[in-house]
């Protein structure tokens, strides 16, 4: 039997030894801006990407899924006192209200940095009340599949898979100022750590 | 403009809600779940006497590109084939034992030809927080020989980073490189193939929050 003792290992040679995925969140809305430097992913947000990343084949036919016109969203919601689980489905207290406009983007800023924006606008007296929690919603498979499976059928629609809310700590409860539009901004960047 | 939420201002409120955050993740981690998604990796290399565990490797740009591709996909279909599709994935042994991983890498240095004889893969739902897809390549006794100073997971990707809401209608590129260790890293030493005993390989990608 080899016995392998581990040599001094130098930060330098430690580039891209994982994946990590982080994402922040701008808010603005007449006066009040707010950026939070971090999300929470929620489970099935989870089980999406290890199922994406062994998908084999899609079916015959077109299969429509992730980000498809109609499939993610971004949600705001009213509740202040709940903090998020990973086992979380939904926001607690969701605006029934979407967005006026919805787009998304990616962005390649340097190697080893990949980012997705997602960004949702409600003009101005289109949404009222408070604010207590925001939640990304993508079209998801949420239940993990087997290695190589075949995406045979649409995936699910508007699924929460990531959340920030007034009770985690993450920004505090805002009312809406309705003479201004609302707009939130959800960067998730994929980097090497 | 009044700003609530940026973390360098004097705010009293913001600074309570500082504190008690850094309290709490120290503390017990409520209300932190799912913060970040960390994607690390663990090979486990089995060939006769020799046994070693390493518990990372180096991702390569182009798989990083590969992930955001499928997660801003729109529609797939026509049967094309992805991934782990058969013949689509692979892992791959070097002889290379000077060359450091780097981000732009494409292919293992110096790259065994010979495919493993078998191939598998598993998803698992290790636990909330928590899921892991595995690959276990097997080459028998006797088929491959030499030394290895490189490993390759070889995956079938879009390597392009692709437009917001892109069709997925044709092919993935088939064995391109995911992730390679080396003993150049340091990740583990260079080691001859024992032709009298199979060489397993399995390479377990856990995805978790953090």
């Amino acid at each position: 039997m080899k016995v392998w003792i581990p040599k001094l290992q130098l930060p330098w040679l430690h580039r891209s030894r994982g994946i990590t995925i982080r994402s922040e969140v701008e808010v603005w809305n007449g006066k009040t801006h707010i950026r939070v430097g971090h999300n929470h992913f929620v489970d099935q947000g989870l089980i999406n990407l290890v199922n994406q990343l062994t998908m084999g084949s899609g079916a015959i036919g077109n299969q429509q899924q992730q980000v498809y016109s109609g499939y993610y969203t971004l949600k705001l919601g009213r509740d202040t006192t709940t903090p998020t689980t990973a086992s979380m489905t939904a926001l607690v207290d969701e605006v029934a209200t979407e967005p006026n406009s919805l787009s998304g983007a990616k962005s390649n800023p340097v190697t080893g940095t990949v980012r997705i924006t997602v960004t949702a606008t409600w003009l101005a007296g289109t949404v009222s009340g408070a604010v207590g929690e925001l939640g990304l919603r993508w079209g998801l498979w949420s239940s993990l599949q087997s290695f190589g499976w075949q995406a045979s059928a649409n995936s699910n629609t508007k699924w929460l898979m990531s959340r920030i809310s007034n009770a985690d700590g993450d920004f505090s409860a805002f009312t809406i100022n309705t003479g201004a539009p609302l707009t939130i901004e959800w960067r998730i960047t994929f980097s090497f750590i | 403009m009044e700003s609530i939420g940026l973390a360098h201002e004097v705010n009293f409120g913001r600074l309570r809600i500082g504190l008690s955050r850094a309290v709490r993740r120290r503390l017990t981690g409520v209300g932190y779940i799912g913060e970040r998604i960390r994607v690390k990796a663990e090979v486990e290399v089995w060939n006769g006497e020799t046994h070693f565990i390493v518990t990372h490797n180096h991702f390569v740009q182009q798989g990083l590109i590969h992930l955001v591709n499928f997660l801003t996909v729109q529609r797939t279909g026509g049967g094309f084939l992805y991934n782990c599709a058969s013949g689509y994935y692979t892992m791959k042994l070097g002889t290379d034992t000077t060359h450091i991983t780097d981000a732009s890498m494409t292919a293992l240095y110096s790259e065994i030809a010979t495919e493993p004889n078998t191939l598998l893969g598993l998803n698992t739902n290790v636990g909330l927080g928590v899921k892991r897809f595995t690959v276990t390549a097997t080459w028998n006794a006797g088929t491959v020989s030499g030394t290895v100073g490189e490993l390759g997971l070889r995956w079938g990707m879009f390597t392009t980073l692709q437009g917001w809401a892109w069709d997925a209608y044709t092919n993935a590129s088939t064995k391109q490189l995911l992730s390679r260790l080396s003993h150049a890293d340091k990740d583990f030493m260079a080691f001859t193939i024992n032709t009298g005993a199979p060489l397993t390989i399995e390479w377990r990608v856990t995805f978790s929050f953090t």
